[in-house]
């Protein structure tokens, strides 16, 4: 419309004359025609948001740090474990006893900064590394194997569980550091340990993982547990009488996701305003309850520097499909939708999706892995399944998650496609 | 396609690859009453550079002053005024038939060609035309509320290639025989796979006759000597 007035107010010739639009068109036409444009820009947005999906308060943060960078008062990340937080070495004391009744004993839990076929090697080939105990009385010689951490993966699979309790659907969790941690278990050591003892040290050798190798890393993810105190009112239901309890989240911030943890004996079903969570439960006494709060990152923090990268299992929100398909009923069994999927997660930004194979094919080494274990099809023999083959390029090189940002998309597809087998490929 | 209302001339230009800029609309000194647009040839086709109108026709209590007979001072500056004016009561009787349908499909094109199917499928879609960008839109929505990839993807193939038939394969396999009733261009075979992709199916595959369609005994119309594709 601006170019259309521009041309006019040209084209008249007499001077006083297009002086005269001149005044008109800025005074009053313009402010007009912009506030028109608005209003139909307004119409366009509503009529968007009525169907863009609306469950992005439980998008889920993670990455890792190293235990000295960790910042307590960061706006969005915590500890996944709390334990975490405090450095422990074993005390010599149960080293002695595992060592005494030859059971293995955990001395560190180390972070292999390696891609996943390298991790995998190790999780299904255990090998034992040779390493040096430096106590107060001299240095012995240990010898250690390495099993995978699952504390970690454990505390994924307890947190599906309380999304299915709080009636949220389930997205697979972007975390593929989780799955890099292993335990250092000693199996022999030089000599006997004395009990007055105090180790100073432990050092192990890792051979060719040995560059990888991290020691005092903490995996974060933006879910913190509180506890919140609540008011309760009876109300009856039928035949039966429960109790309201109301936790109020004004004070921790509307904006974010909270999932209330307890077993189903106490809680019957939770339900979430935008300003309250209202627990019904036929517990009558009033008291604390345990919730998960997942936090969503506001704009414009002031975030300290993190050696690894941020990841999350955010969808894009500029995507009218996503949210139109996910309303609908009917289940789209096309190629496209495999990749309407994928690239509906930020995640799969420095992938692309080249082909699909599907059919029976040979088996091959896979080079990905099922981040959601838990998820079990209870109606299909796994063996008789036809397999979905996506092969993947990807944007950046030598990034050691990439086969686990892979498995991430995959596994989500895996969700939607329970008949299939799905795995994919790196190219 | 006869221009009868401001608004259908505006549109029709964009479609011809013009701009609204390039139209410039003009009282009429004789107009019928009954029009709102008054083309010199009744039935013509073309879009005039300049379109005299009825401006009483519809705006009526708008127009009422601007041309009073007796006053005759500034007319140019109330020509262009008319002009402008006309061309913003356009473009508010194009938002008259937006309802969510139209806006769903907008969105469905806007997703396809930011690359909601990936890369690869985004540069297919660019091959479309507006209209036929329009067509996968309606049923791409139809797809996830009625889940009937298979009909929806023979409709949609049989709307952009004119002559095309489809077959089933009965013997228990999951195939698709399409015969696209046109010469073979890369142009074609990516928009076929673009459709391939959004609409078929997992397990179906489709064998694709181009120029050729395969023999079918006692058709006639298939069995010409040279031009027979084998199945």
């Amino acid at each position: 419309m601006k170019e259309i007035v521009l041309d006019r107010l040209q084209k008249i010739e007499d001077l006083e004359q297009r002086k005269l639009l001149k005044n008109i068109m800025t005074g009053v036409f313009l402010p007009l025609v912009e506030y028109q444009e608005e209003m139909n820009r307004k119409l366009e947005e509503r009529v968007f948001q009525q169907v863009a999906e609306t469950e992005e308060r439980y998008d889920i943060y993670t990455t890792v740090c190293p235990r000295d960078e960790l910042d307590p008062l960061h706006e969005f990340l915590y500890p996944m474990l709390q334990q975490d937080l405090e450095r422990t070495l074993p005390d010599l004391a149960s080293i002695r006893a595992g060592l005494g009744k030859k059971k293995e004993v955990k001395l560190l839990t180390v972070f292999l900064a390696c891609e996943f076929l390298k991790v995998r090697e190790l999780i299904e080939r255990p090998r034992v590394f040779g390493g040096k105990l430096v106590t107060t009385q001299g240095t012995r010689n240990i010898q250690v194997r390495l099993r995978q951490n699952r504390a970690y993966i454990q505390e994924i699979e307890a947190l599906h569980t309380i999304f299915q309790q709080n009636g949220v659907m389930w997205k697979t969790i972007n975390h593929p550091y989780a799955y890099k941690f292993f335990d250092m278990l000693l199996i022999s050591c030089e000599g006997e340990i004395a009990e007055e003892e105090e180790i100073i040290e432990i050092s192990v050798h890792l051979e060719e993982y040995e560059p990888y190798k991290k020691i005092d890393m903490i995996p974060l993810w933006n879910i913190e547990c509180l506890t919140l105190k609540n008011l309760g009112f009876p109300v009856p239901a039928d035949d039966r009488v429960n109790f309201e309890h109301v936790l109020s989240v004004r004070k921790t911030g509307t904006e974010h996701g909270y999932l209330v943890d307890g077993d189903e004996t106490s809680i019957r079903y939770s339900k979430r305003t935008p300003e309250e969570i209202t627990i019904v439960s036929p517990c009558e006494k009033s008291g604390t309850w345990d919730v998960r709060k997942i936090t969503q990152p506001t704009q414009g923090g002031i975030s300290s520097r993190q050696a690894y990268a941020l990841l999350s299992n955010k969808k894009r929100k500029d995507r009218f499909l996503d949210g139109f398909a996910s309303k609908q009923a009917a289940v789209v069994r096309a190629r496209g939708e495999i990749m309407r999927i994928i690239h509906s997660f930020e995640a799969a930004d420095c992938f692309e999706l080249t082909h699909i194979e599907v059919g029976t094919m040979s088996d091959r080494v896979a080079e990905t892995y099922n981040m959601n274990p838990f998820l079990l099809d209870a109606i299909r023999l796994e063996s008789e399944k036809k397999t979905i083959r996506l092969h993947f390029t990807a944007h950046t090189e030598n990034h050691f998650i990439l086969h686990d940002m892979m498995s991430f998309l995959v596994s989500e597809v895996q969700m939607y496609f329970p008949d299939y087998k799905c795995e994919g490929v790196l190219s | 396609m006869v221009v009868n209302y401001i608004w259908e001339a505006i549109i029709k230009a964009e479609q011809n690859g013009g701009s609204p800029k390039d139209i410039c609309f003009v009282v009429a000194d004789v107009y019928s009453p009954y029009m709102e647009v008054n083309n010199v040839m009744l039935n013509t086709r073309v879009v005039e550079e300049q379109i005299e109108i009825n401006p009483y026709y519809r705006f009526y209590d708008i127009f009422r002053d601007l041309f009073d007979p007796n006053n005759n001072e500034h007319m140019e500056l109330r020509q262009q005024i008319f002009d402008i004016l006309i061309h913003f009561l356009a473009d508010i009787d194009r938002m008259q038939g937006m309802n969510k349908q139209e806006y769903y499909s907008r969105f469905v094109i806007h997703d396809m060609e930011t690359g909601m199917f990936g890369d690869s499928c985004r540069e297919k879609s660019k091959l479309f035309s507006q209209a036929e960008k329009e067509v996968i839109a309606a049923n791409l929505l139809r797809l996830y509320e009625t889940g009937e990839a298979l009909h929806l993807f023979k409709d949609t193939v049989r709307k952009l290639f004119k002559n095309s038939i489809l077959y089933a394969n009965q013997e228990g396999k999951d195939e698709l025989l399409l015969y696209i009733g046109q010469t073979e261009t890369s142009a074609a075979r990516d928009k076929l796979t673009l459709l391939e992709t959004i609409f078929l199916p997992l397990p179906f595959h489709t064998e694709v006759y181009w120029g050729n369609h395969f023999g079918i005994i006692d058709v006639e119309e298939t069995m010409q000597i040279d031009s027979i594709a084998l199945y």
